[in-house]
């Protein structure tokens, strides 16, 4: 991409979501549906089922903690945790180096470079950060 | 003085209609709608059809494909010199669709009206003979003009009732009619959920729409995700007025909720998330008519978008998703592409037709393709990112033609998107002709609202039910391709295609298909194999 790096405020405060592994209950749940075995599980069943384990989620508790992260909200069943923090500390807990990025159109967003490197009590239990990385990813379609 | 030198619009000369008859002038004060076509700002990618293609961020593809900004702040002020309204104006579509008086239109474009009427319909329509001529200034920046001729003239009042000749544009009850959806049906005790990434909606605007129906409006909320919100006056208003008009006047008895979350990976799964989860609106389906080429995501943001999918299948909630309006190769041009959310094996996969009929008659459907007016084409193909699920074992989809990739199809149904044939919406207080494989998702999201309501359950993750149902549930579409770079793929067939995938729907009998539970083995579909290759 040939887009400028523009220099960002690394006290600005952002909100990145942490989305959290399956739990093991969940296993196989998505090959099951496909092949048409069950049209869904009923809400509660299917809660129950994705829900995050409670210990990954304190994991993600105590590493944000650890590292200055405010949890401003927690969806166990949706497996996501939003934390809040200033860019020096995202780049510090994640491990990444961010700037603003400029594309043709004009358009800045907010973005890292290289990979997210999380220490090694997180790297099972997470499987990815967003709002890290703002570029458009959509248009629509009419 | 600006705009006062014209020059003719190359291509643009027209003959007087054939089988028509010429009857009188046309209303000096009756509104014409005009798609205003520009041309692409850079220059064409020189990418043949066996290379890898490059991953374009939507940045670099509104750079490389879309119109430059100049162009467009351009017509907008011959649009303003001339007296004509600017409905909507798009880099990426490359495009600014005006309105004005017929006596505005004539002027600016340098061309005469008259009315004719058909000798095959009986319908009257606009016409025009000669050339468009458009001001020096924007000579090279237009590439064409849609609408002068040959449209019916749109009326303030939307027509609720059946008219006797066919439509050429539709009101949504009229699609649904068309597709018979179940009558004695509102949708009540359901909730839409509409994701949107931009644009917002005036209920002003949606009140009005609904009263010229005739339809009670539906109660629509705006919900913020991740700091989105209802912000009217943007490019993207269209979007969001013609998801909520459709599926609310098609299920009025449903609740509409739309979440509002930045153009962001982030928000994006957010909001389907926020709106899976949500325990206070509790929706039952949701429409996403939002997306792009499935190889301009990262293996991150792809993942992350289909967990999160998978997650609204085991909840029991449907996701429609639009699969694109830039053919085979959804605007990515010299290669085959799909586009994403719809390529999710997790979604239901809206295709595009072009449809034609009254009442609820059918007079022919076939696959949208506008490729020559530069007017879209539905998306579809194979996916290079998601293995051919289970539920499309059995319904011949075709390995992806440049990568031998045995993939999941797309898409999985298909319905009514050609904005030649399009819906009648209201947008940012104008009446207008929209299209887009957008206006499919939303059909089909009001469209299951219905059977949930009828159900008493939710219907669920649809897709492996569908491609059991055989018989009357769906039009098989077998007319037509979607090939819009030449590159030879996709055409429709008997059975699922990579246009229209099983087709359109004939929601009636959709309906009694899923209350009986007539559904045979899981995976297996009536069609079977197809004895030759297709691409």
């Amino acid at each position: 991409m040939s887009a400028p790096s523009l220099h960002v405020n690394p006290d600005r405060e952002i909100v990145t979501t942490i989305v959290i592994r399956r739990p093991p209950q969940a296993a196989g749940v998505g090959e099951r549906l496909l092949s048409g075995e069950f049209q869904s599980m009923g809400r509660q069943e299917a809660e129950r089922t994705l829900a995050a384990a409670p210990q990954d989620l304190e994991v993600v508790r105590r590493f944000a903690a650890e590292h200055g992260l405010h949890v401003v909200s927690e969806n166990a069943a949706a497996r996501t945790m939003r934390v809040e923090g200033t860019i020096r500390q995202m780049e510090e807990a994640f491990g990444v180096s961010m700037h603003q990025r400029r594309d043709g159109a004009g358009h800045e967003y907010l973005s890292y470079d290289g990979d997210i490197a999380l220490p090694q009590s997180l790297q099972d239990v997470v499987e990815t950060v967003l709002g890290l990385d703002r570029r458009p990813v959509a248009r629509s379609h009419a | 003085m600006a705009f006062e030198t014209k020059i003719q619009l190359p291509g643009s000369d027209k003959k007087a209609p054939q089988n028509a008859q010429l009857g009188g002038a046309v209303e000096a004060g009756s509104t014409v709608s005009v798609t205003v076509l520009l041309r692409r700002a850079g220059a064409h990618p020189a990418i043949a059809p066996e290379e890898t293609p490059a991953i374009l961020s939507r940045a670099e593809f509104s750079e490389r494909h879309g119109a430059a900004a100049e162009d467009l702040k351009l017509v907008e002020a011959f649009a303003h010199h001339a007296n004509l309204t600017v409905v909507d104006s798009s880099v990426t579509k490359r495009r600014v669709i005006l309105t004005g008086t017929a006596a505005a239109m004539a002027q600016a474009f340098g061309v005469k009206f008259s009315s004719y009427k058909s000798d095959d319909t009986g319908q009257t329509f606009r016409g025009r003979t000669g050339a468009i001529q458009i001001p020096a200034e924007l000579q090279g920046a237009v590439v064409a003009v849609i609408g002068l001729d040959n449209r019916p003239v749109a009326k303030p009042h939307f027509r609720k009732k059946k008219a006797a000749a066919a439509h050429t544009t539709f009101t949504p009850p009229q699609v649904a009619e068309l597709y018979q959806f179940p009558a004695g049906l509102t949708g009540a005790g359901q909730t839409v959920a509409i994701i949107e990434l931009g644009g917002g909606y005036k209920t002003a605007d949606l009140q009005t729409y609904f009263e010229n129906l005739g339809i009670t409006a539906p109660h629509v909320v705006a919900v913020a995700v991740d700091g989105g919100a209802n912000t009217p006056g943007g490019d993207a208003d269209g979007e969001v007025m013609l998801d909520i008009e459709v599926a609310g006047s098609v299920a009025p008895g449903a609740d509409i909720a739309v979440y509002f979350a930045p153009n962001t990976d982030q928000g994006f799964v957010d909001a389907i998330s926020d709106a899976v989860h949500d325990a206070t609106r509790k929706p039952s389906v949701i429409s996403i008519s939002w997306g792009a080429p499935e190889d301009s995501w990262t293996a991150q943001s792809l993942a992350a978008m289909n967990s999160a999918l998978q997650d609204a299948a085991t909840l029991g909630v449907t996701v429609t998703a639009a699969s694109g309006d830039d053919g085979s190769t959804d605007g990515e041009g010299g290669a085959l592409h799909v586009d994403f959310p719809s390529s999710s094996p997790y979604a239901l996969a809206c295709g595009g037709t072009t449809l034609k009929g009254s009442g609820s008659k059918i007079s022919s459907e076939t696959v949208w393709n506008e490729t020559a007016n530069q007017a879209g084409a539905g998306g579809g193909g194979i996916s290079i990112k998601f293995p051919l699920p289970s539920y499309q074992q059995a319904a011949g989809v075709p390995a992806q033609p440049t990568t031998k990739y045995l993939g999941r199809g797309v898409p999985d149904v298909a319905g009514n998107a050609d904005p030649t044939t399009g819906y009648q919406v209201r947008v940012d207080g104008q009446n207008v002709v929209v299209g887009g494989t957008s206006a499919v998702a939303p059909l089909w999201a009001g469209l299951v609202a219905l059977l949930n309501q009828k159900l008493g359950k939710p219907a669920g993750f649809l897709n492996p039910t569908l491609y059991t149902l055989g018989g009357t549930v769906f039009h098989d579409i077998t007319v037509g391709n979607n090939d819009d770079g030449g590159l030879g793929s996709y055409s429709a067939r008997a059975g699922w295609d990579a246009c229209t995938g099983l087709g359109s729907p004939n929601g009636t009998a959709l309906l009694s298909a899923l209350s009986n539970g007539s559904s045979s083995t899981p995976g297996k579909a009536p069609w079977g194999k197809h004895k030759h290759k297709h691409h």
